[in-house]
C-alpha cells in the first residue's frame, strides 16, 4: 500500500526501557507522507510512548527514527528544529493557561521567527476561522470547553506548518458530545493532505479516516493493515481479543 | 474590611489597658525586706549586667534567687510594678532615677554589693587604652570630672562637657542609651554621664564622638570585633570580662541594690490625654515612632527586593537542574544556602552578618539589615517559587517543547507567569513576616519601628501606650500589604476566569 507515495517518517528497531521494565521491544515501520494512521491497542501497550519519541519528547533507548531520510537522534540534530517539523497535540490540550485562544496559536511561530508577529497573528486568525471558534480568540483557556480547548490546540500546533501532526489520545479526556466536533477537524485534516498518527480509542474513527491501522500489544507491532483487514479480518489472537472486549462494552453501553 | 478589622483591633487594645489599669491597682504586697529574703524570689536584673553575676551566686544551694533576665532595665522595672517578680537589681543610680519616676517603688537601704565603672577598649588597642587613660586622668586633675559628676549623679550643677572638635576623624563609642544618668536620652540627643566624659576623651584625642546605641549585652562584642574603639555603660570590672577586653582606670564606684515595691500602692491617676501627651507629644517622641517606621520601611522594601531577586536565582538553578541535570554547581551552592539560612535564627544570622562577615569593614548599618533580611527571605522566596514552578501542570512545558520552543523560552513565558500568580499568597505571607522580622534590627543598634517604641518606653517608664501603637503601626503595614496583593489577585484572576 501506498508504495508509490514518499516515505515520511522511518523507524528502525525502536526499543524503550524504564529502568528493568521494557516498553517497546522493536518497532520497526514506514509512514508514506499522506498517511493517516491509527493506533490501537490495549492501556500500557506503549502506543503513547511511541508516539512520544517521534518528536522526541521522550528519548528511544536504542534504535532510529529518520525524518525525510536523516536520523533525528543524531548528536548533531537540533530537538527544536525536529518538533516544529513534527507536531503534537496532547490528550489534556495543554494549552497555555496564562495565554489567550489567539496567543497560543500565534506564539510559538512568532517567537520562533517562523513568522513575523503581523503574519503569525494573521495566520492565528485563519486557523481560528478554520477550527470554527473566531469569537473565542480573546478568551482564555479556563474559560472555554474541553472540546474547544482541543480545537485551538489542533490550531496551535497546525501554527507552525508542521509536516506531520501527532495525536495523542485527543478525544479521551472530552466529554462525549464534544467529541464529534474535534474529530470533524481532524478528518477535514485528513482530506487536506496531512500526514497524521493517531493514538485512540475511538474505532470509528480509526475505521472511517485512516488509510492504516497499526494494532499495538505487548511493546511490539502486532498487526499492521488497512481498516478492513483489521476491522474485519483480524488475524491476530490478541487483536481479535481486544476487538470482541471493545464491542461487548459498546454493547453495555447500548443496553 | 479593613477598617471592621481595625475597629476590632482599637477594642482589643482598649479592653487590654482596661485590664491593665486593673491588675495594676490591686498590685501586690511587697514581699523583700532585706538581702535575705531574696532567696526563692524572683529577681529581675539586665542581662550582662553584673548585678545578673551577683545575683545567679546567691544563697549558695539553699537560697537561691530565681533570676529572671531583661535586656532593658526598664522592662524589669514594668514586671516588679506589674508584681510579676518581687525584686529588681540594679546599680544604684539608675535605680535612683526609676524610682524618681514611679513613687510606688523604693530602694532597700542595705548595699548588695559596691562596685567601680570603667570603659572598654579592644585588646589589640593598647595605644587607645593609653591615651584614654591619660584622657581621664587629666580631666580628674582639672575637675571637669568632678563638675560632671555634681551634674548628673547630685544634680548640683548645670555642667554639661559637650565637643569642641567637629570635624575630626571619628571616634566610635558603642553605648546602650537606657542606663540614667549614666547615658539616656533627653529628646533626640543621647547624654549623661559617661558620654559627657567620652565627649572630653574625644577632644583630647583630637577626634570627633560618633555614638552607636546598641544593645548592653552586644557592646563588648562591638568593641572587640572593631565595630566601635571604645565602649562606655557603666560596665563594672570583673575578672571574666577582663580576659576578652580590656578596662580603662575606673571612673566611678557605683553600688549593686535592690528595687522593691513600697508598701503605700498610691497611684497616681492620670487621664488618657495625659498618658498620650507623655508618651507622644512631649519632647517630640512621636519623632521615634516616625523616624522608627522610616527604617523598618526601608529595610523591609529593599530586603523584599532583594529576596526576590536571590530566591528567583536560586529557583532558576534548582529547577532547571531538576528539568534536565543543568547548573550543578549553582544548584549545590543554593541547597547549602537554603539548608544554613532556614536551620538557623534570623536574630543570629543577623549578628554573624554583622559582627562577623562585615567585621572590619565599615558599612551603613541599614544596608548590612538589608542584606540580612534579604539574603534569609531569598531562601523562603526561592522555595516559594520553586514550588510554585512546581505546581504548573508539566503538560505546559510539553506543549511548549514540542512546538520547538526553548526551554527558557518555555520557562520565561508560560511557567513562571503561572507560577507567579500560584505563589502570590505564599509570597505575601512571606513579605508580612518579613516586615515584621525586621523589628529585631535593634539589636545591631539601628532604630527600626519597634525600637523607636522602646526608646519611648525607656523615657517614660510606660510599656502600654508605646507597645499598642507600635503593634497598630504594624498592624497597619500588613494589612496595607495584605489588600493591595488582594485587589492584585483579583485582577489577575478577571484576566483567567
Amino acid at each position: 500500500m501506498n508504495a508509490n507515495r514518499e516515505i515520511l517518517i522511518q523507524v528502525k528497531d525502536l526499543c524503550k526501557s524504564y529502568g528493568e521494565k521494557q516498553i517497546l521491544k522493536g518497532i520497526s515501520l514506514d509512514i508514506h507522507k499522506g498517511d493517516v494512521v491509527a493506533i490501537i491497542g490495549p492501556s500500557g501497550c506503549g502506543k503513547s510512548t511511541f508516539l512520544r519519541q517521534l518528536n522526541l519528547l521522550e528519548k528511544p533507548t536504542s534504535g532510529d527514527i529518520r525524518l525525510d531520510g536523516k536520523s533525528i537522534l543524531a548528536k548533531d540534530v537540533s530537538k527544536p528544529e525536529i518538533r516544529k517539523r513534527v507536531g503534537m497535540v496532547f490528550q489534556q490540550f495543554n494549552l497555555f493557561k496564562n495565554m489567550t485562544a489567539l496567543k497560543n496559536i500565534m506564539f510559538a511561530p512568532a517567537k520562533l521567527g517562523v513568522l513575523s508577529k503581523a503574519e503569525a497573528e494573521a495566520k492565528a486568525k485563519e486557523l481560528l476561522e478554520r477550527v470554527g471558534l473566531s469569537d473565542r480568540a480573546d478568551h482564555y483557556p479556563a474559560q472555554l470547553s474541553g472540546g474547544q480547548q482541543q480545537r485551538i490546540a489542533i490550531a496551535r500546533a497546525l501554527a507552525m506548518n508542521p509536516e506531520a501532526l501527532l495525536f495523542d489520545e485527543p478525544t479521551s479526556a472530552l466529554d462525549p458530545e464534544m467529541v464529534g466536533e474535534v474529530l470533524k477537524i481532524m478528518k477535514d485534516l485528513a482530506k487536506s493532505g496531512m500526514t497524521m498518527l493517531v493514538v485512540t480509542h475511538e474505532m470509528s474513527f480509526a475505521r472511517e479516516v485512516a488509510n492504516r491501522v497499526l494494532f499495538f500489544a505487548d511493546g511490539i507491532v502486532k498487526e499492521d493493515g488497512t481498516p478492513e483487514e483489521i476491522f474485519d479480518h483480524p488475524k491476530d489472537a490478541r487483536l481479535q481479543e481486544f476487538l470482541s472486549a471493545l464491542k461487548n462494552s459498546l454493547a453495555l453501553e447500548i443496553a | 474590611m479593613i477598617r471592621n478589622t481595625l475597629l476590632l483591633f482599637i477594642s482589643l487594645a482598649v479592653s487590654l489597658s482596661l485590664s491593665a489599669c486593673e491588675s495594676q491597682k490591686n498590685a501586690l504586697e511587697n514581699r523583700v525586706f532585706s538581702i535575705q529574703d531574696l532567696g526563692h524570689k524572683k529577681v529581675g536584673v539586665q542581662i550582662g549586667n553584673t548585678a545578673d553575676i551577683y545575683a545567679s551566686d546567691f544563697g549558695g544551694d539553699t537560697a537561691k534567687i530565681d533570676v529572671e533576665r531583661y535586656t532593658k532595665l526598664a522592662d524589669a522595672i514594668q514586671a516588679l510594678l506589674q508584681g510579676k517578680i518581687d525584686a529588681v537589681m540594679s546599680d544604684d543610680q539608675p535605680a535612683k532615677a526609676f524610682v524618681r519616676q514611679n513613687p510606688s517603688l523604693r530602694i532597700l537601704d542595705e548595699v548588695f554589693v559596691e562596685e567601680t565603672y570603667a570603659g572598654v577598649i579592644a585588646k589589640e588597642n593598647q595605644s587607645l587604652l593609653d591615651s584614654v587613660n591619660l584622657a581621664i586622668r587629666e580631666m580628674k586633675a582639672n575637675g571637669i570630672y568632678d563638675s560632671i559628676f555634681n551634674r548628673y549623679i547630685y544634680r548640683t550643677s548645670d555642667f554639661r562637657y559637650t565637643q569642641k572638635i567637629k570635624n575630626g576623624p571619628k571616634l566610635v563609642l558603642a553605648t546602650n542609651a537606657q542606663f540614667p544618668p549614666y547615658e539616656y536620652h533627653e529628646g533626640e540627643e543621647i547624654i549623661g554621664l559617661d558620654i559627657d566624659i567620652c565627649n572630653y576623651i574625644a577632644d583630647y584625642l583630637g577626634r570627633t564622638l560618633e555614638i552607636q546605641d546598641i544593645e548592653f549585652d552586644a557592646i563588648i562584642n562591638a568593641v572587640s570585633s572593631g565595630k566601635a574603639d571604645m565602649g562606655f555603660a557603666g560596665f563594672t570590672v570583673t575578672e571574666e570580662r577582663k580576659k576578652s577586653i580590656h578596662f580603662t582606670d575606673d571612673y566611678t564606684l557605683s553600688k549593686i541594690v535592690v528595687i522593691v515595691r513600697g508598701n503605700q500602692a498610691e497611684e497616681v491617676e492620670e487621664s488618657f490625654s495625659d498618658h498620650f501627651y507623655k508618651n507622644f507629644i512631649k519632647d517630640s517622641r512621636w519623632k521615634f515612632i516616625v523616624q522608627g517606621l522610616g527604617n523598618t520601611l526601608l529595610i523591609s522594601f529593599f530586603a523584599a527586593i532583594l529576596g526576590i531577586l536571590i530566591g528567583f536565582l536560586i529557583a532558576m538553578f534548582r529547577v532547571n537542574n531538576e528539568f534536565n541535570g543543568s547548573y550543578k554547581i549553582p544548584n549545590a551552592i543554593g541547597k547549602a544556602y537554603l539548608a544554613v539560612v532556614r536551620g538557623t535564627p534570623m536574630m543570629v544570622q543577623l549578628l554573624i552578618i554583622y559582627y562577623i562577615v562585615f567585621s572590619s569593614v565599615n558599612i551603613n548599618k541599614i544596608l548590612v539589615a538589608i542584606i540580612a533580611f534579604g539574603v534569609n527571605s531569598g531562601a523562603y522566596v526561592s522555595e516559594i517559587i520553586r514550588s510554585g514552578i512546581k505546581g504548573v501542570d508539566p503538560g505546559q512545558i510539553e506543549a511548549g517543547r514540542s512546538l520547538g520552543l526553548r526551554f527558557r523560552t518555555v520557562l520565561i513565558s508560560i511557567v513562571y507567569p503561572q507560577a507567579f500568580k500560584h505563589s502570590l499568597p505564599a509570597l505575601t505571607n512571606e513579605f508580612i513576616s518579613l516586615i515584621k522580622e525586621t523589628s529585631i534590627v535593634g539589636y545591631i543598634g539601628l532604630t527600626d519601628l519597634t525600637r523607636g517604641g522602646d526608646i519611648i518606653r525607656s523615657m517614660t517608664y510606660e510599656a502600654m501606650f508605646p507597645l499598642l501603637a507600635v503593634a497598630a503601626i504594624y498592624f497597619m503595614l500588613v494589612a496595607g500589604l495584605s489588600s493591595v496583593v488582594s485587589k492584585l489577585e483579583k485582577r489577575m484572576k478577571k484576566n483567567e476566569r
